[in-house]
């Protein structure tokens, strides 16, 4: 039996090793295009906060959640308090950071909620991720969560921004193995981002529980205060057209990228197929971020854009961001 | 609780597993690049049967056990071209990588093919997923006396082949 475990052992180290060496490329684009028989026209929506009745714990955050509303005139936003746009940092396919807008409550305290909209927020992009609202309270996830967690504050203190949950942030599902496609420690620059932007701060950010500083976030173990990380940026995102927008023609293709020698590499799809390309040279370059544009000529229909660079080694597209749009 | 739609779903289970299982099934293939397709048809697969799921640990067990069958299937594909050098199985050497682990592991994987399949299966599951013995007889859909002697069988065959040139 001995000899058997001490196999065990050795086998279970070798299988390990083995395996590691194994780094798949991302492959869920590919999963999710087969799962599409045709490319099917995506209703052009927007999200619009819906103030909830509910108080949470602290008796000032107003509970909120996001649906989606058509574009229709006659549907009016439900109107209840100010709002704000807030920017949110979610992932993409890569693990790498990527930015949207999300409009919240205002209740005066930035900080506060950005991090409430973060827990809340369902990326438009359905190439975006956000894996925070897996902690929330009215996350769909379908796991069981050990519990709910709220921010109970978000403070800048001098050169440092504590944000305090009510709750455990490590791991959201304790009973399910979880072996991330994506680097974990990408999860505490989406909340690092996040607060950062809403305070326009660069201040570090110490994460708490109940006023104790954690010591892993979302299965990552994390050294606090946690500073940005600007390598964690998505190298090319495109900013316009957004997520299901219907434009006119021509149309201009916007975003921010830092790709190698300035180079962004575009092709417009349509039913898969690319009806059109070119490049450009972006205003940003080799890690330093700047806004590219292009403009398009298109015939009525659906689209899809996409912007990325090519791996200067073997060719390879790679940062790719894209966008489905429909040209009216 | 409101439950993922099949898009949610393979996009969190795809995070939670797909790494894991590609490294299962290229262990168990030899072949990275068919061990992506073979995992990605399994997540394909998933996503059609999604509204009979419905549930994250079935799935991941669905998963898992569909990607063991596909890669079954895809070595009776590939008799033809049976019998050659096993290559290691990954193309990224770390950096103490020495010859001589690569070559303990290549002698590893040379012992495992000298193993019945199913003998290789029960041992990839308990060792490299580490999974129960009760996980594996559903995984696999034998009995639990059966993981049993196939594992106890796969080790002492493995004392003999591998043990040896410690």
């Amino acid at each position: 039996m001995n000899d058997h475990d001490d196999m065990g052992a050795r086998l279970a180290r070798g299988l390990q090793e083995e395996a590691e060496r194994v780094r798949p490329e991302s492959g869920l684009q590919s999963i999710l295009a087969r799962t599409r028989p045709a490319p099917a026209r995506r209703p052009r929506s927007h999200w619009w906060p819906v103030v909830g009745g509910t108080l949470a714990t602290g008796g000032l955050v107003a509970a909120f959640a996001f649906v989606a509303v058509d574009d229709d005139p006659t549907v009016e936003p439900p109107v209840a308090t100010a709002t704000s746009a807030v920017t949110l940092y979610f992932t993409n396919l890569d693990g790498k950071l990527v930015s949207g807008l999300a409009e919240v409550p205002d209740t005066g305290d930035h900080g506060l909620d950005a991090v409430n909209a973060l827990l809340a927020a369902t990326p438009e992009d359905p190439d975006y991720f956000n894996t925070w609202r897996s902690l929330s309270a009215d996350n769909d996830s379908g796991l069981e969560l050990s519990s709910p967690v709220t921010v109970s504050s978000v403070e800048p203190v001098g050169n440092l921004i504590t944000v305090d949950f009510d709750g455990p942030v490590d791991n959201p599902w304790p009973l399910t193995q979880i072996d991330w496609a994506i680097d974990p420690e990408t999860f505490s620059q989406q909340l690092v981002w996040t607060v950062q932007n809403a305070l326009d701060s660069d201040a570090g950010v110490l994460v708490t529980m109940n006023g104790e500083a954690v010591d892993s976030i979302l299965t990552a173990e994390v050294r606090q205060p946690i500073a940005e990380d600007p390598y964690a940026l998505a190298p090319v995102q495109i900013e316009s057209p957004n997520q299901g927008d219907t434009v006119s023609s021509p149309a201009t293709v916007s975003g921010q990228s830092a790709t190698f020698e300035a180079n962004v590499v575009w092709r417009v799809k349509q039913n898969g197929q690319v009806v059109t390309d070119g490049f450009t040279t972006s205003e940003g370059a080799n890690g330093v971020f700047g806004p590219f544009e292009f403009t398009v000529n298109l015939p009525p229909g659906d689209y899809t854009v996409e912007a990325f660079e090519h791996n200067m080694e073997n060719g390879k597209v790679i940062n790719l961001d894209s966008k489905d749009f429909t040209v009216h | 609780m409101t439950t993922w739609d099949a898009d949610e779903a393979v996009s969190q289970l795809y995070g939670a597993h797909y790494t894991r299982l590609v490294r299962l099934a290229t262990l168990l293939l030899r072949d990275q690049a068919v061990a992506e397709e073979v995992v990605q048809d399994c997540f394909v697969a998933m996503h059609g049967k999604w509204s009979r799921l419905r549930d994250p640990d079935k799935a991941a067990a669905y998963l898992r056990q569909s990607v063991v069958n596909r890669s079954r299937s895809a070595l009776r594909r590939r008799t033809v071209a049976a019998r050659h050098e096993p290559e290691p199985v990954g193309s990224h050497p770390s950096a103490e990588d020495s010859m001589l682990e690569r070559e303990r592991r290549a002698e590893m994987l040379v012992a495992l093919d000298g193993l019945s399949q199913r003998q290789r299966e029960v041992l990839l599951l308990r060792y490299y997923l580490d999974l129960s013995e009760a996980d594996i007889a559903e995984t696999l859909r034998i009995s639990r006396g059966a993981v049993k002697s196939h594992s106890s069988r796969g080790l002492a065959t493995l004392r003999t082949t591998w043990g040896e040139s410690r």
